[in-house]
């Protein structure tokens, strides 16, 4: 199977990459991933939040390598390394995570107002809303969403400095002594860090509409440097601002540092900071349910328009199924697990099976 | 068209989705104390008193006054619901009180855990301890002002410039949680229309165990962290002569190279200017001396109240969390508390007096 053929009028310029990146990462996972990283690497989570970000910088850059030979997208490349049906029901796979990232972006941070600012808030309601304003991005086509993302890396990026706050009351002995823990406690902490880094591979969908892909690797890996860069910060100050224990009660620990914020117009900084969130979940929303509707575009040839509305339907019914903290938590942890899986197990294993292909192919 | 005419339609609808709170319609909870209930009260109960501030047309403030007794401190909110015109809301607290009995018996977590999991509380609410009864000290008028705001400020400028260690509702968290400290509250009372701060209180895990005086708070904050404030220390050389230093700033260091044979040297310095003295003339001489009294005084005042720490086995100066950051491999905090009450633990104090004011 060929690679998709994109009309130029329908491709953004590369360096929209870097936005497309960086926003379908800095989701909810920023909210509260410090907890599952200082679990088991401590004080030394933040080397650990680093460590497993320059890692994804590798897998990010064998992505390129993949889809540079490719010239398609995740779907042609199934097909023509495990042919139609094997290819087929591996990307049927990979539009099922795309779209439960969606789902679960979605219940999380339903979740987090109902915690944090309205508990009477009905999800449905609240949920139909949020979509009908992803189903209004996506009707415009992959150019809208790119152009979404850039709004939603630019307009809440002053939230980075909400991080000042803290830093008031930051022990930053706390942080020593650097290095005291084991190889293996420091990669459960990269095992956790990772999590929040992951959506990405929603590259392996929208390179095609990409003018000249060769050129948006540097700004995909730039976008990604950011994350790591905002993330070992958000982690350094996390860890200086709670004692361990501490942190580990804390669910929301990005949240609970706001509650420190002490701003003469506004009581609660946290209503200003999850409502700007909003524009943060846009994106991620959009990214993921376009790259799913684009996946089952591609695979049935039923057109992405028609099949958006199915999608944001069964995401809205599938996230309000989600009632209790323990469920949402295991959504979270179920995407999580096999994201982890995609980047670092399964990405490489499509480059080793790609080359060697190449290999058997031009020998025979 | 028709999707643009959905989307307005439907943030038209959302308005009306969730409960509003008008600010004319809500009881604003500024202050909370926790007592034990009364002797005739049952147990395992707590008494809980809010005052919620009232403001008047003609500009008066009226402190409204609600007392209930119940198990659980949300129940006593539902509770205080049932006598109230208009719902309590707690997102504008900003001091919640324990009584000291209620401190030294029971144990505060379990209140101070309720106040951190309601997300609508902020971090930066003070925590106090009251010797005084709390009812009395809630329900007395400090003048035309909210009583909540009234303790309040007197807690936060004393603890931004004065002599009082900065504490809040995180600190508490932080140090309750941590490997090596122990937390501490302000200590206040009721004296006559004033609420005075009289020292502070220190906790072992969270019950109260001993207190230090107001007059050595001073000590404490040298002892404890870096600062500068406004408040002045009094030097008496002899009977006639005394002089008062105004602190310009502060600084602790410690010393943790030897801990491997059990030492370590706290260094305290002060930067300080005088503000007043009684004798006849300030020469270079009279300077050193008054420096060198100061120290020794600081010095024996603190290395009492070390020792004091140690014997109750209570770190509020974090000594255990700096020892341990210093600790490869892992650190252990049985063993930390069965090494710290026979620590060697010297204190040195360093005054520096660097002007005498513009007289000569």
């Amino acid at each position: 199977m060929a690679g998709p053929e994109v009309k130029d009028q329908y491709k953004v310029s590369p360096f929209l990459v870097f936005y497309l990146v960086h926003s379908v990462q800095v989701g909810v996972g920023v909210m509260g991933f410090q907890r599952i990283s200082a679990e088991h690497a401590g004080n030394d989570a933040w080397i650990s939040v680093l460590a497993a970000g320059l890692s994804l910088n590798v897998i990010i850059f064998l992505i390129y390598k993949i889809m540079m030979k490719e010239k398609g997208d995740l779907i042609s490349l199934h097909q023509n390394l495990f042919g139609k049906w094997l290819g087929g029901f591996l990307s049927l796979i990979a539009i099922a995570y795309f779209i439960a990232m969606g789902i679960t972006v979605l219940r999380t941070y339903i979740e987090v107002v109902q915690v944090w600012m309205f508990p009477d808030l009905n999800k449905w309601i609240f949920g139909t809303v949020f979509l009908l304003l992803v189903y209004y991005c996506l009707s415009g086509g992959f150019r809208v969403v790119a152009g979404i993302s850039f709004f939603g890396v630019v307009l809440p990026f002053y939230l980075v400095l909400t991080m000042i706050f803290p830093l008031f009351y930051g022990h930053f002995r706390d942080l020593l002594p650097f290095f005291n823990h084991s190889i293996k406690e420091m990669y459960e902490g990269v095992k956790g860090a990772s999590l929040s880094y992951l959506g990405f591979t929603t590259l392996f969908m929208y390179l095609p509409f990409i003018k000249e892909p060769e050129k948006s690797h540097r700004w995909a890996q730039g976008g990604h440097l950011l994350t790591v860069f905002i993330y070992t910060l958000v982690m350094i100050t996390t860890l200086a601002f709670f004692s361990p224990e501490q942190l580990q009660k804390t669910i929301w620990a990005t949240l609970t540092t706001w509650k420190i914020a002490e701003m003469p117009f506004v009581q609660r900084f946290e209503y200003i900071g999850i409502a700007s969130w909003a524009l943060v979940i846009l994106p991620n929303l959009c990214i993921t349910i376009w790259a799913g509707g684009r996946g089952i575009r591609r695979l049935s040839r039923i057109s992405q328009r028609n099949v958006t509305i199915p999608i944001l339907v069964f995401v809205l019914i599938s996230s309000s199924l989600f009632a209790r903290r323990e469920s949402i938590d295991l959504l979270n942890e179920y995407t999580s697990k096999v994201g982890f899986f995609f980047v670092y197990v399964y990405v490489p294993f499509l480059f080793v099976v790609q080359y060697i292909k190449g290999k058997v192919d031009g020998a025979g | 068209m028709t999707r643009l005419f959905l989307f307005l339609v439907s943030m038209i609808l959302l308005t009306g989705c969730v409960q509003k709170s008008i600010l004319d319609d809500i009881q604003m909870v500024t202050i909370i104390g926790y007592d034990l209930p009364d002797a005739d009260g049952e147990m395992g109960q707590i008494k809980g008193i809010a005052v919620s501030p009232q403001y008047e047309a003609d500009g008066r403030i009226e402190n409204n006054v609600f007392v209930q007794t119940a198990e659980l401190s949300k129940e006593i909110r539902s509770q205080y619901n049932s006598e109230s015109p208009k719902p309590f809301v707690s997102g504008k607290l900003e001091v919640a009180l324990f009584s000291q009995d209620i401190a030294e018996t029971e144990g505060i977590i379990e209140l101070v855990d309720t106040l951190q999991r309601d997300p609508s509380i902020g971090s930066r609410v003070f925590l106090g301890i009251s010797s005084s009864d709390m009812e009395t000290l809630l329900k007395t008028n400090y003048g035309n002002v909210d009583t909540g705001t009234f303790i309040h400020d007197t807690l936060s400028h004393n603890s931004r410039h004065g002599m009082l260690p900065e504490t809040n509702l995180h600190d508490f968290l932080y140090n309750f949680y941590s490997e090596g400290n122990d937390p501490f509250l302000p200590l206040v009372a009721l004296d006559e229309d004033k609420v005075k701060i009289m020292g502070i209180a220190l906790f072992k895990g969270d019950k109260m165990v001993s207190s230090i005086d107001a007059k050595d708070l001073f000590t404490f904050k040298v002892l404890h962290q870096k600062f500068s404030s406004n408040d002045s220390f009094t030097v008496s050389l002899n009977d006639e002569e005394h002089a008062a230093i105004y602190n310009i700033a502060s600084k602790r260091d410690l010393n943790l190279k030897m801990i491997g044979s059990n030492k370590i040297v706290l260094h305290g310095k002060v930067l300080g200017v005088i503000k007043e003295y009684s004798g006849e003339k300030l020469t270079p001489a009279k300077l050193k001396e008054i420096e060198m009294t100061m120290e020794k005084e600081i010095e024996k005042k603190g290395s009492e109240m070390i020792e004091e720490f140690q014997s109750l086995n209570i770190d509020p100066l974090s000594l255990g969390n700096n020892v341990r950051s210093v600790t490869r491999g892992d650190f252990n905090k049985e063993d930390w508390n069965k090494r710290y009450p026979d620590m060697d633990i010297t204190f040195k104090m360093d005054v520096t007096i660097t002007e005498s004011g513009v007289i000569e």
